[in-house]
């Protein structure tokens, strides 16, 4: 197993990040995310997962970040570099959060907003675009008929797959989600979840989930972090039924966390 | 909206619709009969009498205006009050000039001080970092108490003789004075109600905005502007009351002439407003006179363009925050 790794997507090296209130958010984080695989971050609250994620894609920029360290290679890029274009950045890595936040427009306006952004004008270009990433994300069944709608008058599952199908119409290459289900039902989860083994064909997953029993359904990757640091990483099977570090165990087994 | 959400544990809603809810509700309003003391008691009358005595001075105000000034339309007839001139003394009593300039002024400051307005609060609250918001904040609010006389003088002896040689017209005492300096007055109630209104904007929209590739601008524009679309607007309603009821100030720098604008260029011309009028004139009328009676007739329009104003505000207002209560659900 250890010998037939996929190809590296996303190489940290040695990632540190502390926040100007002096708290060191992550330090000494060595891994890689595999190319379409689904890569789980997990651990307690305050581990540093969201850090990570913002810090690949440049999003802690505006935040008040003190000092970073190491190296990020983005397909052997180092995107922390410091005239690394971040636009393009963000359209490569697409991140959804755990709140859904759609645009002040239409459902069908949410999802070619980015687009045209991009450059992208043409009607017929953008009408596929639309049902293609609403078809990926689940949602066009539900959706089909109320493209002109608010998207404010969607449900919450449906606003949260919305904000998916937004990032997926800029085709990124990783997809990144923070917590994506921890405000719906289990049916909702359960079709997200679906939807991710979907999309892992086409693109790369990197996912922080809102419980260690979703970390285990979806991983293929898995890492654990606990307090800024990173405890271990290797195979979902393998972290989740035989972790090397006790630590680990105990949280996987509900006995601290 | 949809019913993909079914609360865990709850059984499925089976149309019997608010019936669970009654026993609940009865259970709480029968503990709160039990714990509620005499203090509770007190307090709770206390802050209703003051609830009440607040809008009884309202209605005693408008009560007052009210009695004051329908006595006009014993002494004028209707179709004098609304022509174009307004001269007392010789019993002229056209209101449609004191209106014109009134209207005007306003919304003139308004539109000087809205885009400015928003751009130094988008200034202040998405642009400089963190140490330079905290010495323009306070700053900006110390602005905002500037008693009006202050301002009003600094327009007479400044603004009005450096627009008078730059413009090249007769007075500087114009309505264009009167807009520029009322903007100016209204200008920190606006930024600082703005300024809020974008702090409030919850900081996962900025970054939705980013994550999806869009610059700073475009995120403002196209998110945090719209989202806070209705605290600005009632920003500039702020503004606007203030600008309209502001005395001192257009007294002393528009000229008070009582004349309705007639083509664009009449903005630099001197204007007079319903409040300068009022201010100026109550103190040499004799009381219970036509001329007495009229100028409260002027404080009642005053009052109804008002109300107008801010129940327009409100009821704007209050769609909106209907809408994004229906989205929470
Ligand atoms: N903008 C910020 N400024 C200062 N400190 C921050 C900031 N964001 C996060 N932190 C700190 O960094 C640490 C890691 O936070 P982070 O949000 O990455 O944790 P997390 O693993 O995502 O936790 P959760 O599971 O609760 O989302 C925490 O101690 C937090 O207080
Ligand atoms: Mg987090």
């Amino acid at each position: 197993m250890a010998d037939e790794r996929p190809a590296v997507k996303i190489r940290i090296e040695d990632l540190a990040v502390r926040y100007s209130d002096g708290t060191e958010s992550l330090h000494g984080i060595t891994l890689d995310i595999y190319a379409h695989q689904v890569n789980v971050l997990f651990g307690p609250s305050g581990g540093g997962k969201s850090t990570l994620l913002r810090t690949l894609n440049r999003l802690n920029d505006l935040a008040d970040v003190a000092s970073q360290q190491g190296r990020v290679l983005l397909d052997g890029e180092d995107i922390l570099a410091a005239d690394y274009d971040i636009i393009q950045l963000r359209r490569r890595l697409g991140i959804v959060f755990a709140r859904p936040v759609p645009l002040p427009m239409s459902v069908y306006e949410n999802i070619t907003y980015g687009l045209t952004l991009a450059g992208i004008k043409d009607r017929e270009q953008l009408d596929s675009a639309v049902e293609r990433a609403l078809l990926q994300a689940a949602l066009w069944d539900e959706v089909a008929d109320r493209l002109t709608e608010s998207a404010y008058a969607l449900s919450g599952g449906q606003q949260q797959r919305l904000c998916l199908a937004r990032s997926l119409a800029l085709q990124p290459e990783v997809i990144m989600l923070d917590e994506p289900t921890s405000g719906l039902d289990p049916i909702s989860t359960f079709k997200v979840e679906q939807t991710l083994q979907q999309l892992k064909k086409d693109y790369t997953i990197l996912i922080v989930p809102h419980s260690v029993q979703q970390a285990a359904r979806i991983a293929d990757w898995a890492a654990f972090f606990l307090q800024g640091e990173l405890v271990e990483w290797g195979s979902g099977h393998e972290l989740f039924t035989a972790p090397q570090d006790t630590r680990t165990e105990q949280y996987i087994t509900g006995r601290f966390g | 909206m949809s019913l993909d959400v079914n609360p865990a544990g709850r059984p499925p809603d089976n149309g019997l619709g608010s019936e669970p809810t009654e026993p609940y509700r009865l259970v709480a309003l029968e503990a709160r009969r039990r714990h509620v003391g005499l203090g509770e008691i007190l307090v709770e009358r206390a802050i209703q009498v003051t609830g009440i005595s607040a809008i009884l001075l309202v209605l005693l105000i408008f009560v007052f205006l009210v009695r004051e000034g329908l006595p006009t339309f014993a002494d004028v007839p209707f179709g004098d009050l609304v022509t174009q001139r307004w001269y007392p003394i010789e019993g002229y009593y056209g209101l449609l000039p004191l209106i014109a300039g009134s209207l005007l002024i306003t919304i003139g400051a308004a539109t000087i001080a809205l885009p400015l307005g928003v751009a130094t609060a988008i200034f202040i609250a998405e642009i400089i970092p963190n140490w330079g918001r905290e010495i323009l904040k306070p700053f900006v609010e110390v602005l905002a108490g500037i008693p009006s006389v202050v301002i009003g003088f600094l327009g007479m002896v400044v603004i009005s003789p450096l627009f008078r040689r730059s413009l090249n017209i007769p007075t500087g005492l114009t309505a264009f004075t009167g807009m520029v300096l009322l903007a100016w007055m209204a200008l920190p109630t606006v930024v600082s109600v703005v300024e809020d209104v974008l702090d409030t904007v919850p900081k996962t929209y900025r970054d939705a905005g980013l994550a999806l590739g869009m610059t700073q601008w475009q995120t403002i524009a196209k998110i945090v502007l719209p989202a806070g679309k209705s605290g600005i607007l009632t920003a500039l309603m702020l503004g606007v009351g203030r600008a309209i009821g502001e005395t001192m100030t257009v007294m002393m720098v528009t000229g008070n002439a009582p004349r309705i604008p007639q083509h664009p260029f009449d903005v630099f011309m001197p204007a007079r407003t319903m409040t300068a009028t009022i201010a100026a004139e109550m103190g040499e009328v004799a009381r219970g006179s036509t001329h007495y009676h009229v100028l409260f007739a002027v404080g009642l329009t005053l009052f109804l363009i008002t109300f107008v104003v801010n129940l327009a505000a409100a009821s704007i207002v209050f769609q909106r925050t209907r809408r994004s209560e229906r989205m929470l659900s």
